[in-house]
């Protein structure tokens, strides 16, 4: 008897486990605002932030009668203010009648100014949030955030699933540099660390929708080139396009990348190589107690376009190609170490790293304490060793009789 | 013991097994005996009325070798003369017990008594009407032999005896039920089987006690392992190229007349994932065939589970353009989605019964009203989202691809407790309703052999013939597990190659 009562007792406490905890975390899909992008700016007073959300609003099947007009989901857009981020982002509750969520986001914008006041509260906001990736990708607005929130991107319409896209094609020109929230935590936390974030800017595009000629309208879209270059938590500056890629060269960002180069010797006519599998090697020697740096570039590359006539074989073509390719990647190089080393001083390339590695004993008997002011002084030694093998479906040049 | 004078034992008969309107009393005399009396007792329905005329009334009536008239019936002489002389051409045995005569009649035989005799002649005369052997409805297989079993305990014997001509094949026989003696057959290899095996198997048998054995799965419900367990621990076939197969590895068969199916013991759990066209067809496609029905049993259990999973607590699991997507097929869908699955879930299960039992011209109206009344009206008027549809129907077909109807049967039921623990804790609830499904699926046995032999625990050679089908030139040994006395299955270097050049 007492047996059976325990076992109603515990069939009791078993069921109550179900009715009690309810539906726990229970949250249908579409009571969601899914996230696709987040743009952070400074509010309008200070020490305030203002978030700009791109909700994606699934539209109804119903609804699409009119399918031709309506290319992919719609978006809607909110902003508040807040006194932090955290709040800024609940008072957005008020205004958008659903959840936000924000695992599904793509990419967090961030204003200039946001940035030149230092980005430590949304790195930290963002890697507290459980639901958020750290391959999120950031990037550094010219501007305001908020503009972007509501720009294209390229040829899809919800800018922020898109972007994704954008980023993954970055390589081919390889002029901004990859950057998500995983890999600038890390330079954050680590004790030499400078990020280097992506840059966007906004590009006037022409749209023509339909077959109608008066649909013809210019919109802006987002292009990602050019990158913002931070000391700690705090932007500094630009660098252009052309900087970011010899950037990128030793960061062994590149993939595809495209080295067009002009040959003097036939008409100042062009060469396009295509590069594959660019691995940059970085090797450090302290002497003097001035670190000296050689920076190795080695990798295979394809002539995807040959502009001149020529009576040459290819592979004579290939042999000088191949010398003024390596010319071009060294001075991209050479010109974005200027810039990073003098106008800026700050070792965004991690140099410090290679230096600690390479040179411990050196690194850690002074080095160590003034790196801030030997970083200028170091020299960079580039070469770049670009094995040119093949030319694609042309065996030999065109040429015209 | 029956009595000597006629008249008694007739009347014994009437009072014992009644005067219905089939049970047959004829009386005779027979001249070859002095005309003495006779009568013969059968029940109509039963017995071939030829074999009757002429085999036991003709010769009875003119039999002349016997001296007519001059013959002294004394005892049990005539029953003696008639079976030594070979009078009868079919089968017969002299007997004296009330109960042996009683059961011989219940069962189609014809019982002759003579005036005087101390004893009766059983003659064999049975004939049941019965389907004639056909192809199984349940497991049609695209290749492989055409035959099924059937209702016929004898028929089905054959069947199983035209494939294997082993002299240590055996059938032994014994009757369960109060009432309905139903025959049960403990077929078997004698060389092959393991010996507690068939004891076991034996012992469970005689244990049961019950009025009546209707059918096979009588007999599986009364000697089955956990009998609260979801899950067949015995295999049913009606195919007779599966129970040879499975007397080949050292199983043990249960034969139930009246039944089309017969049972296989030792059975584990992969074997309801294992169809007899495995081994009609190329090890490649079978393999491949087998990891399909692996993956219909995942989505016969979990599809649902996994919808409410994603769409209610996990969608940042869902890549962000089907999550889109879903969430537009459920834009203004009034149901939380655990709702909106456990309803279509019960519709579906509502159309399969009324299927089942729907008369056949009008089993297209139920697959009009089900398909697009159901379905494409639902969505329609934004009941439930195309997508929900979608899964619900995955599951239903996930569900048909699993060759054993009662394991699908089983599974039918498993994926309603998932759905419910899902519904209220997540991926933790659907985690925690596949971990007890496979603890508890740990904890059974069949005959003493794990159910999930042969992987756990491991067999290498058992696993021969689980997720891939190896070759027949490789599967060289009896899976482990049935622990059959001969291991070896066949010589090695059976895989064919070219002439060599010596």
């Amino acid at each position: 008897m007492r047996k059976i009562r325990m076992l109603y007792l515990l069939l009791f406490i078993i069921f109550s486990t179900f009715i009690f905890s309810g539906c726990w975390d229970l949250r249908e899909i579409n009571e969601l605002g899914l996230v696709t992008a987040v743009g952070i700016d400074k509010g309008n007073s200070p020490n305030r932030y203002s978030v700009t959300v791109q909700i994606a609003n699934p539209t109804s099947q119903k609804s699409s009668d009119n399918k031709g007009s309506q290319q992919g989901n719609e978006v809607w857009i909110g902003t508040e203010e807040g006194a932090s981020l955290f709040d800024a982002v609940r008072k957005l509750v008020n205004i958008s009648s659903r959840r936000i969520m924000w695992a599904h986001n793509n990419v967090i914008i961030i204003g200039e100014s946001m940035a030149k006041e230092g980005i430590i509260p949304i790195v930290d906001y963002f890697t507290h949030n459980p639901e958020l990736r750290l391959k999120t990708a950031i990037v550094i607005a010219k501007g305001e955030a908020k503009n972007y929130i509501t720009a294209k991107v390229g040829m899809e319409s919800p800018s922020g699933v898109s972007f994704i896209f954008l980023e993954g094609y970055r390589a081919l020109t390889a002029e901004s540099v990859e950057s998500h929230m995983l890999e600038v935590s890390t330079e954050l936390e680590n004790e030499y660390g400078n990020p280097l974030i992506s840059e966007v800017s906004l590009k006037e595009a022409t749209m023509q929708s339909g077959s109608e000629d008066s649909k013809k309208k210019s919109s802006e879209t987002i292009e990602l080139s050019g990158a913002a270059l931070f000391k700690k938590d705090k932007m500094l500056g630009w660098l252009s396009p052309e900087e970011a890629r010899g950037v990128s060269w030793m960061l062994n960002e590149t993939d595809d990348t495209v080295v067009t180069v002009t040959d003097p010797e036939y008409g100042n006519k062009n060469v396009a190589v295509e590069t594959m599998n660019v691995r940059a090697k970085i090797k450090s020697e302290v002497i003097n107690g001035i670190p000296h740096f050689s920076v190795h570039i080695s990798g295979k590359g394809k002539i995807v376009e040959e502009d001149g006539t020529t009576s040459q074989s290819m592979s004579e073509v290939k042999e000088y190609a191949e010398k003024l390719v390596d010319k071009k990647i060294e001075d991209e190089i050479k010109n974005s170490m200027e810039v990073v080393q003098k106008k800026y001083g700050v070792d965004v390339l991690g140099f410090a790293a290679i230096v600690h590695a390479q040179n411990k004993r050196e690194w850690d008997n002074g080095l160590k304490y003034k790196w801030q002011e030997i970083f200028p002084q170091i020299t960079v030694i580039v070469s770049a060793d670009i094995n040119i093998q093949s030319s694609v479906l042309h065996q030999q040049p065109m040429k015209i009789f | 013991m029956i009595n000597e004078a006629l008249i008694v034992n007739e009347n014994f008969l009437k009072n014992k097994i009644g005067e219905s309107f089939d049970t047959k009393y004829r009386s005779l005399k027979i001249p070859a005996f002095n005309n003495a009396e006779a009568f013969i007792v059968y029940i109509s329905g039963m017995i071939d009325a030829r074999v009757i005329d002429e085999t036991i009334l003709e010769p009875l009536m003119k039999y002349s070798k016997l001296p007519q008239g001059k013959l002294q019936v004394k005892g049990a002489e005539p029953i003696s003369i008639l079976t030594e002389q070979g009078v009868f051409t079919t089968a017969l045995k002299e007997t004296r017990q009330w109960e042996e005569i009683c059961d011989a009649v219940m069962e189609g035989d014809t019982i002759l008594f003579i005036d005087q005799c101390p004893s009766a002649l059983i003659l064999t005369t049975r004939k049941y009407e019965g389907r004639t052997v056909n192809e199984p409805s349940i497991e049609s297989e695209i290749r492989g032999p055409r035959d099924g079993f059937i209702e016929n305990i004898q028929t089905n014997a054959a069947l199983i005896r035209r494939r294997i001509k082993d002299y240590s094949l055996r059938f032994d026989n014994m009757k369960i039920g109060e009432r309905t003696k139903t025959v049960v057959s403990v077929t078997y290899i004698e060389s092959l089987v393991d010996e507690a095996l068939l004891k076991e198997v034996k012992s469970r048998l005689e244990k049961i006690n019950v009025d009546g054995i209707i059918a096979s799965e009588y007999i599986q419900e009364l000697i089955e392992d956990s009998p609260f367990s979801l899950f067949p621990k015995m295999t049913n076939t009606e195919r007779p190229d599966k129970a040879c197969a499975a007397l080949l590895d050292g199983r043990v068969l249960i034969l139930v007349d009246n039944t089309p199916f017969v049972i296989i013991v030792p059975t584990v759990f992969w074997q309801f994932l294992i169809s007899s066209g495995d081994y009609y067809e190329k090890f490649y496609l079978a393999t491949f065939l087998r990891w399909v029905r692996i993956i219909a049993m995942f989505l016969s259990i979990s599809a649902s589970s996994l919808y409410v999973l994603l769409t209610s607590f996990h969608q940042e699991m869902l890549p962000t353009a089907l999550a889109l997507k879903i969430a537009e097929g459920r834009q203004g869908v009034p149901f939380p989605a655990v709702l909106e699955a456990a309803v279509m879930e019960i519709i579906l299960e509502i159309m399969k019964e009324a299927g089942l039992r729907l008369p056949k011209p009008i089993g297209q109206t139920i697959s009009i009203v089900g398909t697009l009344v159901i379905g494409q009206t639902a969505v329609a008027a934004g009941l439930v989202s195309s997508f929900l549809l979608i899964v619900i129907a995955v599951a239903a077909i996930s569900s048909y691809a699993i060759p054993s109807y009662t394991m699908s049967n089983a599974l039918r039921l498993v994926r309603f407790p998932i759905l419910i623990l899902t519904a209220f804790f997540g991926l933790l609830g659907y985690l925690a309703g596949i971990i007890t499904l496979l603890m508890h699926l740990m904890s059974l046995r069949s005959f003493g052999t794990p159910y999930l032999s042969p992987v756990i625990p491991f067999d290498k050679n058992g696993n021969k013939d689980v997720f891939i089908r190896t070759p027949w030139w490789k599967m060289l040994n009896r899976p482990k597990f049935v622990r059959s006395k001969d291991r070896a299955r066949q010589t090695s270097n059976l895989k064919p190659k070219p002439p060599s050049e010596k």
